[in-house]
């Protein structure tokens, strides 16, 4: 069994080691490395850490709304609770493995066996390694809205680890927004076991740097949808990686990546589907759009590696600016500059932010970045 | 020292020395044993690319880098493996064009008609001779145009042919002309030896048009294990360049050819690469649109059967405003092969008005075959658009089925729901190849059904 000094120290050592961008395919599409003091944070000891979570009741970070009978409770109990069973994920990526070293905020949650919940959490205060654990039992239900309102104010940085599990013919309904400023890095790791259903809306605005690793594994006859639209302005540098494995036979998934980048933002937008041998009966689509205006610019990168011919794979991109005729005629209708581009760009994200939970803020985000 | 007649075979393995040697085996000016004497410092400064196929099966200290043979073939016919034998036959290649291709006898027959060909192209001003002879014969345009599409220092396998090139195709076609056919590298091969290193330069100057074709459907049977050809183009403003390549090394080469063309204002380069032999290959035509509406068509077309690695694809950058580019991919992998697509396009800032158009499809055959697709996408002008779309699977079950219900057997159906899907290609080539093209795929398939 694994203690969590062991864990620690394992995680610490891994992010040393590792490279900054570990996937030779996106050496050249990487954001970050001269960005962020990762030195410094590599050169801290565990020891000091440990001691400053032992002493800290970390939910305190988290305003959630916990419902009857549900199995909530701090990140720092997960070495003495049933998250010791799924805490031992490799990290794949360096910041990964920095956050698993020193998190010392953050929630575990586990759903009851065939059972639904709903949850709201709100994440607030953000000068900290943040890891959550999300374990959905089998055959049960979980909806969950994530608000993140990152202000770090001494950091500068803002890390959020997120491991997910998926049992059996269970599914999750998540909803993040996410309103950020200074640099934030995510990464998640969502393992979708067999027939389990994950649908996930992202939609974020901010971040000097954001950068974000989404790992998808997904087992026999799983399903999962992703709707993500993020809207950037100023300097802003947005580098997203989106990694989904088909590890077996009639998996599904669907990925709609949307970006708005404004002024001198730029973005790096990174797909990869998987697709392995054994995955007979799957279908992926990978779509990634993205609208520019002003001096904002954008890579984008759709990849598919297939590696068996029973399958169904697509994938798509594109990149453009607002259609001029469009302007004209909104703006012949009697709408202001803004007020018609704000239209035109929230019908090209209609798609991903269809759901009513996240329309209104996604519509506000749109808005403040045509400032 | 002109040694034409004579066997040459330098020692293996590469060093300053061989590369001196072979500047002066071929008596070249001082500059070009410079040009090669830099590059291979930056072969050797170079490290393998990280990324794409294993070539770590490359020794280099096991090539020679220079092999001429003398006019009378030593190797014969017998010496051909089997299975490239049988496939001229099926191709229904001719018994001396066939000896030809195999690399064991010159084909005298054409002889005849390369010196009719070079009669007329040489009154209309247009240059074609290897770049060999385009060195001794016309230094100065050689020199103000070898290395600048690209470089020495490009990368690893172009530094190697910089250093060591020999043979390839030099074309010069003045201004306004319009070459009246399309040139063929089949037509000039006889008289030098085709490389495994060659370098090839066109130079189309304004309003110039010209069309070459490389290769051929029959198997280039090569007991060389290393290809590494570089093909410089430069399309002026308002030329067409369109260069066309049937790529059928025999299975146990590894093809790593860099191929990049420039065009200036209102100049039109067309790729249309085909690539059906090789152990792995490694190939992405590229275009520079460097002047304003500038255009670029490349079509490539790849066919990984087993134990060959198929890494094509295609690079094209909008440096300049009103750009256009359309790049189409088709791959088709069978017996456990591996067919990738990996491509680029970059639209720079101030390429305003310019729009790229990228298509991708990958037929997998069997469950063991396998296809990857690596599209690049970097958009830094906000008033240019890019689109890019692929898809990977295996044939359409509804077009099998109805096809066997019109009679047909179920190879013959897969052939000819194939010979559908890479039918742009064909339609591209000139009769005589197409016919072979076609003859090829087949070949190719034969046994994929089982």
């Amino acid at each position: 069994m694994t203690t969590e000094n062991d864990y620690r120290i394992k995680a610490l050592e891994k992010a040393r080691a590792a490279a900054f961008e570990q996937d030779l395919l996106f050496k050249y599409y990487s954001e970050g490395e001269s960005q962020l003091p990762i030195e410094k944070e590599e050169k801290k000891e565990i020891k000091y850490l440990r001691d400053e979570v032992q002493n800290e009741i970390v939910i305190d970070d988290y305003s959630v709304k916990i419902p009857k009978d549900s199995n909530i409770v701090p990140i720092s109990d997960v070495f003495s609770t049933e998250g010791k069973e799924v805490i031992e994920t490799e990290s794949s990526d360096k910041i990964e493995a920095l956050t698993n070293a020193f998190f010392d905020c953050g929630v575990l949650i586990k759903t009851e066996k065939s059972s639904e919940m709903n949850l709201d959490i709100s994440v607030q205060k953000t000068d900290k390694f943040n890891k959550s654990i999300i374990i959905v039992s089998e055959g049960s239900k979980l909806r969950l809205l994530k608000r993140l309102s990152a202000n770090p104010s001494e950091m500068k940085r803002y890390y959020e680890n997120f491991d997910i599990y998926i049992k059996r013919d269970a599914s999750l309904d998540l909803k993040m927004i996410s309103q950020i400023n200074e640099n934030v890095l995510m990464n998640s790791n969502i393992n979708i076991y067999n027939e389990g259903d994950v649908s996930i809306t992202n939609i974020m605005s901010g971040g000097k740097l954001a950068r974000s690793r989404v790992n998808v594994f997904l087992s026999k006859g799983s399903k999962l949808t992703i709707k993500d639209a993020s809207f950037h302005s100023g300097q802003e540098i947005e580098d997203k990686y989106i990694n989904v494995v088909h590890r077996d036979s009639n998996s599904e998934s669907r990925i709609d990546l949307y970006s708005i980048l404004n002024k001198n933002s730029k973005g790096i937008i990174k797909g990869m589907v998987r697709i392995k041998p054994n995955s007979s009966g799957s279908k992926t689509e990978l779509n990634e759009k993205a609208v520019i205006i002003g001096d904002a610019r954008v890579n984008l990168i759709p990849a598919l590696e297939v590696g068996t011919n029973d399958v169904i794979a697509s994938h798509s991109d594109s990149s453009e600016t607002i259609d001029k005729d469009k302007l004209f005629y909104l703006e012949s209708k009697g709408l202001n500059e803004r007020e018609a581009k704000l239209m035109i760009l929230t019908g090209f994200v209609d798609k991903a932010i269809s759901d009513e939970e996240v329309k209104e803020d996604a519509v506000k985000m749109i808005d403040s970045i045509l400032a | 020292m002109q040694a034409t007649d004579e066997e040459i075979r330098l020692r293996k393995g590469l060093d300053e020395n061989i590369v001196r040697e072979i500047s002066k085996i071929k008596n070249e000016p001082e500059w070009m044993l410079d040009f090669r004497l830099k590059a291979y410092k930056y072969f050797k400064d170079r490290p393998m690319p990280a990324w794409g196929p294993d070539l770590s099966g490359i020794d280099f200290n096991s090539l020679s880098y220079f092999v001429r043979e003398t006019s009378k073939k030593t190797s014969r016919w017998e010496d051909l493996p089997e299975n490239i034998r049988q496939i001229y036959d099926k191709l229904g290649i001719p018994e001396a064009e066939k000896k030809f291709l195999g690399g064991t006898e010159a084909m005298f027959e054409s002889e005849v008609v390369y010196n009719r060909v070079k009669k007329e192209l040489e009154d209309l001003g247009i240059i074609f001779c290897d770049t060999d002879t385009a060195v001794q014969k016309y230094p100065e345009i050689v020199k103000q145009y070898i290395g600048k599409v690209v470089s020495p220092n490009d990368n690893k396998f172009a530094a190697l042919n910089s250093a060591v090139w020999s043979g390839g195709s030099f074309v010069f076609v003045p201004k306004g002309v319009k070459v009246p056919m399309p040139l063929q590298a089949y037509f000039r091969i006889n008289t030098s030896e085709m490389g495994q290193f060659e370098r090839t330069l066109i130079i189309a100057e304004e309003g110039a048009d010209v069309e070459y074709i490389e290769g051929c459907s029959a198997v280039m049977y090569s007991k060389a294990s290393l290809h590494a050809a570089v093909v410089e183009v430069i399309a002026k403003k308002n030329a067409h360049v369109k260069y066309t390549t049937l790529q059928n090394w025999s299975n146990n080469v590894y093809n790593l050819v860099t191929k990049r063309s420039f065009a200036d204002e209102n100049a039109y380069v067309e790729w249309v690469d085909a690539n059906i032999g090789s152990k792995v290959n490694m190939k992405y035509p590229s275009v520079y649109l460097r002047g304003e509406n500038a255009r670029a068509r490349i079509l490539s077309i790849a066919l990984a059967n087993s134990g060959q690695i198929q890494d094509a694809g295609s690079k094209v950058v909008h440096m300049a405003p009103n750009t256009f580019s359309t790049i189409t991919s088709k791959s088709i992998a069978l017996n456990g092969g591996k067919a990738n697509y990996r491509g680029l396009v970059r639209i720079m800032k101030g390429a305003e008005g310019s729009k790229s158009t990228v298509k991708c499809s990958t037929l997998l055959l069997d469950e063991k075959s396998t296809g990857d697709t690596y599209p690049y996408t970097e958009n830094n002008e906000k008033n240019a658009v890019t689109t890019h779309e692929a898809f990977v699977g295996k044939i359409n079950e509804d077009q099998l089925f109805y096809l066997m219900s019109r009679g047909l057997n179920e190879e013959e159906a897969i052939n000819t729901i194939v010979l559908g899907f890479i039918n742009e290609m064909v339609e591209d080539l000139p009769m005589e190849y197409a016919l072979e093209f076609n003859r090829l795929i087949k070949i190719n398939m034969e046994g994929a059904v089982a």
